[in-house]
């Protein structure tokens, strides 16, 4: 899948209105995806997953940090993610269908 | 025999209730169109849906998206029992219209973003949950009749 450079511009824009919130949202669509796709916490067995947890703030920020690296490296995904990928491949294993439940869930949260 | 409990019933009910079906209706199909070009295959003769702007515009797009909100709505009535509420709606689907039962989700998904963004801070997580439950108790039963 390529992203034109129409595509790259609008990812820019809308990451730029994100703003300093990257932590905040992050953290929003973690809860969300748990609160509507329960099977998502068999990944976090170690986390408090309740409502407002330091946990889930953490987390958060990682995924907003590692979205904010993508989206400054739209021309070079594939090797800008390659460590991610292969940590999430090799040892977290996480089933890749539950990339688009927290993708859709960022998605509601920016909505 | 899907259980629903009082919160997800009234959640439901108040969503479709305060829905303003020709808005949403339409802006959920068309971002479906948008987003996920391949599900134009369906639509041959609504006629210019080369770009977003015709999208977005166009006047069958927007019929249509209230034919499948109303659609919803059978669902939102019969909340008990939504598999024989859309027994015949899944005959259609499969049979007459031969979509493929993927593309369920995907306008799913399209409206739940765009509900989303009509009910702002309301649509909690857990408004969003029950939203979702809704959603795959529909397709699933939209499902059934595939063979």
């Amino acid at each position: 899948m390529v992203l034109s450079a129409e595509d790259k511009a609008n990812v820019k824009a809308a990451w730029d209105k994100i703003g300093g919130h990257g932590a905040e949202y992050g953290a929003e669509a973690l809860e969300r995806m748990f609160v509507s796709f329960p099977t998502t916490k068999t990944y976090f067995p170690h986390f408090d997953l309740s409502h407002g947890s330091a946990q889930i703030q953490g987390h958060g920020k990682k995924v907003a940090e590692a979205l904010a690296t993508a989206a400054s490296h739209l021309d070079d995904l594939p090797s800008a993610l390659s460590a991610l990928s292969d940590l999430h491949a090799h040892k977290l294993r996480v089933d890749p269908v539950n990339f688009k439940l927290l993708s859709h869930c960022l998605l509601v949260t920016l909505a | 025999m899907v259980v629903w409990t009082d919160f997800e019933r009234t959640t439901i009910q108040d969503i479709f209730s305060k829905m303003n079906y020709e808005v949403v209706g339409q802006q959920a199909l068309a971002r479906c169109l948008i987003v996920y070009p391949w599900t134009q295959r369906y639509f041959g003769n609504f006629g210019n849906l080369y770009n977003a702007a015709a999208i977005l515009g166009n006047p069958m797009v927007a019929a249509h998206g209230k034919v499948v909100l109303h659609g919803l709505d059978k669902a939102v009535k019969n909340m008990d029992d939504i598999k024989a509420a859309y027994a015949e709606l899944s005959v259609l689907h499969s049979e007459k219209l031969h979509v493929d039962p993927d593309n369920f989700r995907l306008l799913g998904d399209c409206l739940t973003i765009v509900v989303a963004a009509q009910l702002g801070a309301a649509f909690t997580p857990e408004v969003q949950a029950a939203f979702q439950k809704f959603l795959a108790v529909v397709i699933s039963s939209l499902r059934r009749q595939y063979h």
